[in-house]
């Protein structure tokens, strides 16, 4: 909803710029439209006005001659027939369109008529002509002024045709009314050869009208719009001249333009360019914005990791100091404990080899014994201090296996030797053992020293087996003994600190039960494993495990332990 | 056999010291560098029993010490450090015969001295 409510507030400023894009463009179209359509307008009032103020003059050019004709007549008192003929037969063939010229009476009787060949309306009264005649007639006697009829149907069946009376007077007094009669299609056309005229665009059509009805219709060659048409009107001898102009579609097309669109249009591709341009810029200050807000979050990311190493190497370098304070504590009181002790232990042995009392001997000897326990329980104490506190190093070298094997057989014979149990001892050891091993031989050492110690102490007779055997990369050391073994729960208890197993009887052994977890912690550090399991016919058997060990040339490698793909490598 | 013992733990002293009198040597005794530095430019000594940790820094400068001045000397390097667990004593300090790590058995100690009487020769050099 949040993330929805986000995107609609970044994209309102598009949607108002859209909007207004749009509004301005119809606004640009909207006025530009009008100035388009009403210069059309002002075109076609031009062609309008133009074309009505042609006619009128063209009208009142005809209504001139007439007077002149008029004038010779009252100048004249009137015409004789060849003469009247001749003059108007003149008039007709000089105005075009003109199809008769007639004289009528102050009554309305046609007196004279040209051409008079043929000629209806020759003696008849106006009055039995048409009413629209007659009505002309008597405007022009009354007010002595031209008049001009309604378009009228003509007799010869030309199409309209307008009949103007022009009066004739002398002296004030009406002597009568100059007819004529003029096809309109004719009349019109010849308005085109007025030295005035001007070839317009022809994609008009044009409407003549007098007194509102019509006289011309529209051109029927030109496709006309319904829309827009306009009309000029003019006064001519009292009559309503009107004209309306209806332009051609190809007129409204050429003269349209685009200018509105072409507007519309450039404003709008402007405001969607500079909405773009917006949008873009809103973008790139956006991505600006992120990127600064993320460099500044790397910066302090960075700063913070950087405070956190310093910190880090900071509590590295105080734990290593405490690390290096405590193994010269480690060493320091190994050091000052080991050195009374060998006093204590030395006077002792001297005391039990002196010539003494035998309860002296006793004394002595016992007192030789007690240190010594002393001795390996202060030592695995500082044992255990030094594997706790990481101060317990394992320094591999090279060592022949078979040296190792006499050593700890060796040991093993003395252990039963003071013992003084009835115990076998056998050494195994698998044919396929490397001559040289990389092992640190004074930890291995302490951890089978341990195992036989052990072996020996809860073995009170049978057989002790020291077994060395190779298992695929593997060397394995085994201590097989005959006692009672263990039960399943103690098989890793019996690594644990302080523990101590106890028989049915309750009866503890000597020792503070470090031994065991100081083998298993050394054997960790060496990267072995120690096992204890109970041997198929009874007894324990514990298991020291080294992984992947190799061979090792001793020509290459004499007492130091090059690492290789298999071999191990100095801790 | 004349035998120096540079100890600074009196009483380890006093017990090598009666340990290697009992087999029927003579013995002499020093505490710091200096002292046994003056006992061997007086005497010659056929064995020495050297201390690593001393008060006045650690033994092996005496070793080079009575190399020089005793030709022939056997040495026995006394120490309750794990020092020179492979035998590096041999490059460090090449006078040195034996290193014994406290606390020292005294039937060892006493087997190496009857050993060191016997032989003469610097050859088994070893580690106990």
């Amino acid at each position: 909803m949040a993330a929805r409510r986000s995107r609609w507030f970044r994209r309102w400023p598009v949607i108002t710029l859209a909007l207004a894009g749009l509004f301005l463009s119809a606004g640009f179209w909207n006025i530009l439209d009008k100035q388009r359509t009403a210069r059309l307008s002002d075109l076609l009032h031009a062609e309008a006005g133009y074309r009505v103020k042609l006619l009128r003059r063209d009208l009142s050019l005809r209504v001139l001659s007439m007077t002149q004709l008029g004038r010779l007549w009252s100048a004249n008192n009137g015409l004789s027939q060849d003469t009247f003929q001749n003059e108007a037969m003149r008039h007709i063939e000089s105005v075009p369109g003109l199809r008769a010229i007639g004289f009528l009476d102050a009554t309305g009787i046609a007196r004279f008529v040209a051409p008079s060949a043929g000629s209806r309306a020759l003696g008849r009264n106006i009055a039995q002509a048409s009413p629209e005649r007659l009505v002309a007639f008597n405007r022009a006697m009354s007010t002595g002024k031209p008049a001009l009829t309604d378009p009228v149907d003509l007799v010869d069946g030309s199409g309209k045709g307008l009949i103007v009376f022009v009066p004739v007077s002398k002296n004030g007094a009406p002597l009568g009314v100059l007819s004529t009669v003029f096809n309109v299609n004719a009349w019109i056309e010849s308005a085109k050869y007025h030295e005035e005229y001007v070839e317009v665009d022809p994609n008009f059509s044009h409407l003549v009208a007098v007194n509102g009805v019509t006289a011309f219709e529209f051109d029927g060659h030109v496709e006309t719009l319904p829309d827009p048409s306009v009309s000029r009107t003019l006064d001519v001898f009292g009559n309503q001249l009107s004209v309306q102009v209806r332009p051609g579609a190809q007129f409204a097309s050429a003269h349209r333009g685009i200018a509105p669109e072409l507007a519309a249009m450039i404003v709008l591709l402007s405001i969607s360019g500079a909405g773009l341009c917006l949008i873009l810029a809103n973008r790139a200050w956006q991505a600006e914005q992120t990127a600064r807000q993320a460099n500044e979050r790397l910066t302090e990311n960075v700063s913070r990791l950087n405070a956190e190493m310093s910190e880090r190497r900071q509590a590295e370098a105080r734990a290593r100091s405490a690390r290096e304070a405590t193994s010269r504590f480690l060493t320091t009181m190994s050091h000052e404990i080991r050195t009374p002790l060998n006093a204590i232990m030395g006077m002792f042995q001297l005391i039990a080899k002196a010539d003494v009392p035998d309860r002296q001997k006793r004394q002595a000897a016992g007192g030789l014994l007690a240190s010594q326990r002393l001795f390996r329980e202060l030592t695995n104490v500082l044992d255990v201090s030094r594997i706790d506190a990481g101060a317990m190093t394992i320094l591999p070298r090279d060592v022949e296996t078979a040296h190792l094997l006499e050593d700890w057989f060796n040991i093993l014979e003395g252990l039963v030797q003071k013992s003084d149990k009835p115990l076998d001892l056998k050494l195994e050891k698998a044919p396929d053992l490397p001559k040289i091993v990389c092992l640190d031989p004074v930890r291995l050492g302490q951890i089978v020293t341990n195992l036989l110690d052990n072996a020996v102490k809860f073995t009170p007779s049978g057989e002790i087996r020291l077994r060395l055997t190779m298992d695929e990369m593997d060397m394995v050391l085994e201590v097989i003994d005959s006692g009672p073994g263990l039960k399943a729960d103690d098989f890793e208890a019996v690594f644990q600190r302080f523990y101590q197993v106890h028989d049915g009887m309750a009866r503890s052994y000597e020792g503070s039960g470090l031994g065991l977890s100081i083998s298993r912690d050394l054997a960790a550090l060496m990267q072995a494993t120690l096992t204890v399991e109970n041997g198929a016919k009874g007894g324990s058997i514990f298991t020291f495990r080294l992984f992947n060990v190799s061979e090792r040339d001793i020509t290459k490698t004499r007492n130091t332990c090059v690492p290789d793909d298999q071999g191990t490598t100095p801790a | 056999m004349d035998c120096l013992i540079v100890e600074d733990d009196t009483l380890l002293c006093d017990a090598l010291a009666d340990c290697v009198e009992g087999m029927g040597h003579a013995t002499d005794r020093a505490s710091t560098i200096e002292e046994a530095m003056h006992r061997l430019k007086r005497q010659k000594y056929e064995l020495i029993l050297l201390d690593y940790g001393l008060p006045d820094g650690n033994g092996l400068p005496v070793s080079n010490y009575a190399a020089l001045f005793c030709p022939g000397v056997r040495i026995i390097l006394v120490t309750g450090n794990e020092i020179f667990p492979n035998g590096e004593h041999r490059q460090v300090a090449p006078s040195i015969d034996w290193v014994m790590r406290k606390p020292v058995c005294f039937d060892d100690l006493s087997a190496l001295i009857d050993y060191a009487e016997l032989d003469s020769a610097p050859h088994n050099r070893t580690h106990l």
